[in-house]
């Protein structure tokens, strides 16, 4: 850099040293815009935050609400005691009715110990199981004033001998001891069957003496 | 009058009109150095209106030890940089053919001559975006090349060159002026 160029860059800059021109005053009016605009872009930004965080929550909550509450559910419905055992118990209440109901020759005793075990599943399911449970117990209901109706006129027209009653009665002892199993739950199936046969057969056998 | 520290505080507690003293107080040199950077007023208001809205934003940042005219004069040039850097594409084809050279031109001999800050501004005001921003950068403020080329991302010869140019150029209009005045 020589001398002349220092001398013009320091006569520019002399020249500027001062220098205050005149501001427009619709300059600062224009600042002051910015500024509110900012600031409310600020709080617009601020206010959409709050509702995210707002919405999230709310959100979280009724996830927090639903899971509480489905898992109550799922206590109520999966009770340790309720399983297989219970369906069981209700289905074999159903059975026991319904092939005394088909049968009508029992004696008053096999009546009255199907019956009473009939009501026992009934009370057992119903305190064991949730609403589910209770509206299949409903026609166990049904059905068991229906065996208390009927036992009037089995006892009457009781013409069942003493083996059958073994049989019916071993039946519903193997079914109470192998409560639980699958294998159990196939049992009632056939052992009604089977007792219904032998007294088919007795009947002939003496209608034959 | 209300002392500069009072007006300081006045701002950082968002005081309207501490806000407003502190604006009328500097907004002249502010205004300058804005007009220095751009082309023309309309540009210069632009950068002014950015420039102190980012003062009041950032009032609270600034420490009393340092100078507060030095603090607002960065802020006015580095506003006036981001605005050139925006405009950088047009900038740089006015800059290759704004200016032809000519063998009769006094390169190496300033003859010294009379102008007012008005002409002086308007052949500054009249200087391609790049030159103008190096020689602003240079000549008034006191970047050495190497600050300017790291804040503009050129070449230091790039800054020397165009400087070298600007002073050329000012130099010849300058004379224009002084020989119409004679």
């Amino acid at each position: 850099m020589n001398m002349n160029e220092e001398q013009f860059f320091h006569s520019v800059k002399s020249s500027f040293e001062g220098f205050q021109p005149e501001v427009p005053a619709h300059i600062y009016a224009g600042i002051q815009e910015k500024m509110k605009e900012k600031r409310k872009g600020f709080f617009l930004g601020w206010s959409l935050n709050a509702w995210l965080i707002l919405l999230g929550i709310t959100g979280l909550s009724a996830l927090v609400i639903g899971t509480n509450s489905s898992s109550d559910v799922a206590s109520q419905h999966k009770s340790p005691d309720f399983d297989a055992a219970n369906i069981y118990m209700i289905e074999k209440a159903h059975r026991s009715i319904e092939f005394i109901n088909s049968t009508g020759n029992k004696s008053d005793e096999m009546d009255e110990e199907i019956a009473e075990e009939a009501i026992s599943c009934k009370m057992m399911a119903n305190t064991k199981s949730c609403s589910p449970s209770a509206s299949s117990s409903k026609p166990i209901n049904e059905n068991v004033s229906a065996s208390n109706q009927k036992q009037g006129t089995v006892s009457s027209s009781s013409i069942a001998s003493q083996g059958s009653t073994d049989a019916i009665e071993t039946s519903t002892t193997e079914g109470k001891t192998e409560v639980g199993g699958e294998k159990s739950l196939e049992e009632p199936l056939i052992l009604p069957v089977v007792v219904k046969k032998k007294v088919e057969k007795e009947k002939e056998s003496e209608n034959n003496d | 009058m209300t002392a500069l520290s009072e007006l300081i505080e006045g701002c950082k507690n968002e005081d309207k009109k501490a806000q407003d003293a502190l604006y009328h107080r500097y907004s002249a040199m502010t205004f300058g150095v804005c007009l220095r950077y751009t082309k023309g007023k309309f540009d210069a208001e632009d950068v002014m209106m950015e420039a102190w809205v980012k003062i009041f934003k950032n009032i609270q940042q600034y420490s009393i030890d340092n100078s507060f005219e030095g603090w607002i004069r960065r802020i006015m040039v580095n506003t006036a940089i981001t605005h050139y850097r925006k405009n950088l594409k047009h900038a740089y084809q006015q800059d290759v053919t704004e200016i032809a050279y000519t063998k009769d031109d006094h390169q190496d001999g300033f003859m010294h001559s009379e102008f007012t800050q008005e002409e002086l501004m308007k052949t500054i005001n009249a200087l391609p975006d790049g030159y103008r921003v190096v020689f602003n950068m240079y000549v008034i403020e006191g970047y050495k090349h190497k600050e300017i080329a790291d804040i503009l991302e050129i070449d230091i010869n790039t800054s020397k060159s165009q400087l070298s140019r600007a002073k050329k150029y000012l130099q010849r209009e300058l004379e224009e002026l002084s020989r119409i005045h004679l």
